[in-house]
This record gives structure tokens, C-alpha cells and sequence, in this order.
């Protein structure tokens, strides 16, 4: 480990400072110095599990606070919108068309009271006749 | 554990700010020996450097949201081991005015070693009471946790060059203080 430190000029390791390694004699040291420091930790770490999973919890809790009362009032809304229309009104047919059935314009004057379809100059009292009846 | 060993210690602190074991678990086996380290070069007392150790891991993941640059969370975890142990020093140098000589664990490696191994340690002791903190701290995460010059210098955002500075006074304080010693020419002899 001490190469480049070496080759650098520095003086190597000394002799015998792994003897202040644990370890060294002992396998099992850091196993159970591990252990001891996660058993230490676990009820911080359960508190913060518990905590990150509240948090998730949390957000679909309030995602779904909105989320339903609010397709319940569209879905609401929707109905009571579709419900009150009023019904269609029933297809009027046109007078005009009516009257297109009745007097055709392609030139045919058979409807026309004889003195309209007259070529002649109109008469005053077959107008007035014609229309009012005297 | 293999996925999780790829990770960055960025990743890492996320999912273990999330309460993830695994990841935390990830953080502690990548830090563990470096937090030993320098609890051990502060306390110097294996015991405290222990517990120093464990309870900056406890503190790190307490407030981890406090790591406002995971990509660095070597520096700022072990600006917490290095917090934690001045205060356990603190407390136990109110409890005792006596120096606290450095420790290593006591261990029975066998009748015929006992007496050289605990001449070597004295000797490690002594050697590194000499040293500052700072050094102390640089030789003991170069030459006890592996850690490469240019690691150390940048996870304890520190220049390079200090770092290197630091590694050569302390390397050849230890040195001076220990090849003093008949085992330790012995033991460069036979490597």
C-alpha cells in the first residue's frame, strides 16, 4: 500500500502498526462490530422505513382525496346536464316547402288564378274581385 | 450485497435516509475500520475509539440529511467520528485527570507471543504519542485502514500535498521512535 508513497520519498510503513488492528488476531471482530452498530441503527432505520412508506401513503391518500370527489361531481354533473335537456324539437317542415309542393316554380302556372296567369293586361275589378271577393 | 457494493456512497446515504438496512449496512462496512482508525488516533484507547466509532455511525445516520454533499460523506462522517471521540475524551478526562495511554484490545494470542506482542504495543503506544492528532490520524488510515494518500486527502478535504507532508513526519517519527527497538530491526529483517 505504501509503494507511491515510497517513490515519492516518504518513509514506508513502519513495522508493526497492524498490531493496533482489531482484527487482526480476532476474525470475528468486525462481524460483530458491524452487528452491534446495525443493531444500534434499526430503530432509526425502522423509523425512517416507516416514515418514507407514511410519506407514499400519504401522496396516494391525498391523490385519491381529490381524485374521487372529483369524478363523483363531473360524473354528477354529467347527469344532471344530460337529464335536463330539453327534448329535441320535433323537425318543422317549411311552409316554403309547402308551398314549393304546392305551387311548383318551375314555370308551371296551374295554380295561379286565371287573371295572374294571363298574358293580358290586369283588370282592376277582376283583381279586386279575385282577391276580395267583390 | 454485490449491487450495493457498486454503489456510490451518494446512493448509499439516499437509501439509507430512506431506512434502507442494507444500504446503511453498506455504509458501515465501507467506513467501519477508517472510523476505528480515527477514533483511535483522537482517543487513542481502543475501548473509547470503539465506542466512538459506533455511536458516529448512530449520529450519521441520525442526521443524515445533514450530509448536504453525499458524494463526500467520508469527510463529513468522519468530521463526526473525530467530533464524537474529542467529546468521549472530554468526558472521560473529567472523570480522570490521568493520561490516557493508548490501548489495543486485550487478547490472549497464546502464552509464547504474550511478552512480545505486549512490547510491541508499548512500543506503538509510546510511538505514537509523539505524534499530533492530524498525523496520527493520516498513518493510521494510510498504513493500518489502507487508505491511499490522495483518498485520505480528498475525503478529509485536505491538499494532497499536506497530507503527503503529514505522512512523512509521522512515518519517520515512528519510525526514529521505534527501530530503537532490537525486535523491530528484527522484524524489518525478516519482514
Amino acid at each position: 500500500m505504501s509503494d507511491e508513497i515510497e517513490q515519492s520519498g516518504i518513509p514506508g510503513s513502519p513495522p508493526g502498526l497492524d498490531e493496533l488492528d482489531p482484527g487482526r488476531e480476532d476474525v470475528w471482530y468486525w462481524s460483530r462490530f458491524q452487528e452491534r452498530v446495525m443493531a444500534q441503527a434499526l430503530p432509526e432505520l425502522l423509523r425512517r422505513d416507516r416514515a418514507a412508506r407514511v410519506t407514499l401513503a400519504h401522496v396516494m391518500e391525498s391523490w385519491s382525496r381529490l381524485l374521487v370527489p372529483g369524478t363523483v361531481a363531473a360524473a354528477v354533473l354529467g347527469a344532471v346536464l344530460f337529464l335536463s335537456q330539453p327534448e329535441p324539437a320535433p323537425i318543422n317542415d317549411s311552409p316554403v316547402l309547402l308551398d314549393e309542393l304546392t305551387f311548383p316554380v318551375d314555370g308551371d302556372q296551374e295554380g295561379l288564378p286565371d287573371f295572374l296567369a294571363s298574358d293580358d293586361v290586369l283588370d282592376r275589378d277582376a283583381v279586386l274581385f279575385a282577391v276580395e271577393g267583390y | 450485497m454485490d449491487e450495493l457494493t457498486a454503489l456510490g456512497d451518494a446512493e448509499l446515504v439516499r437509501r439509507s435516509s430512506e431506512g434502507d438496512s442494507a444500504a446503511f449496512g453498506q455504509l458501515v462496512f465501507r467506513y467501519r475500520r477508517a472510523a476505528y482508525a480515527v477514533a483511535l488516533s483522537v482517543t487513542r484507547r481502543h475501548e473509547d475509539a470503539e465506542d466512538a466509532a459506533q455511536e458516529a455511525f448512530i449520529a450519521a445516520l441520525a442526521r443524515i440529511e445533514e450530509c448536504r454533499n453525499p458524494e463526500k460523506f467520508a469527510g463529513w462522517f468522519l468530521t463526526i467520528v473525530r467530533n464524537r471521540s474529542r467529546n468521549l475524551l472530554r468526558r472521560e478526562r473529567i472523570r480522570s485527570s490521568e493520561p490516557i495511554p493508548i490501548t489495543i484490545p486485550s487478547r490472549e494470542p497464546g502464552p509464547e507471543k504474550v511478552s512480545e506482542r505486549t512490547d510491541l504495543r508499548a512500543r506503538l503506544r509510546d510511538a505514537l504519542e509523539v505524534l499530533s492528532q492530524v498525523q496520527r490520524e493520516i498513518v493510521l488510515l494510510h498504513d493500518l485502514e489502507g487508505w491511499k494518500h490522495r483518498e485520505i486527502a480528498e475525503r478529509l478535504d485536505m491538499p494532497s500535498g499536506t497530507v503527503r507532508s503529514h505522512l512523512h513526519y509521522a512515518r519517520k517519527q515512528l519510525r526514529e521512535q521505534l527501530s530503537a527497538q532490537p525486535w523491530a530491526e528484527d522484524k524489518e529483517r525478516t519482514g
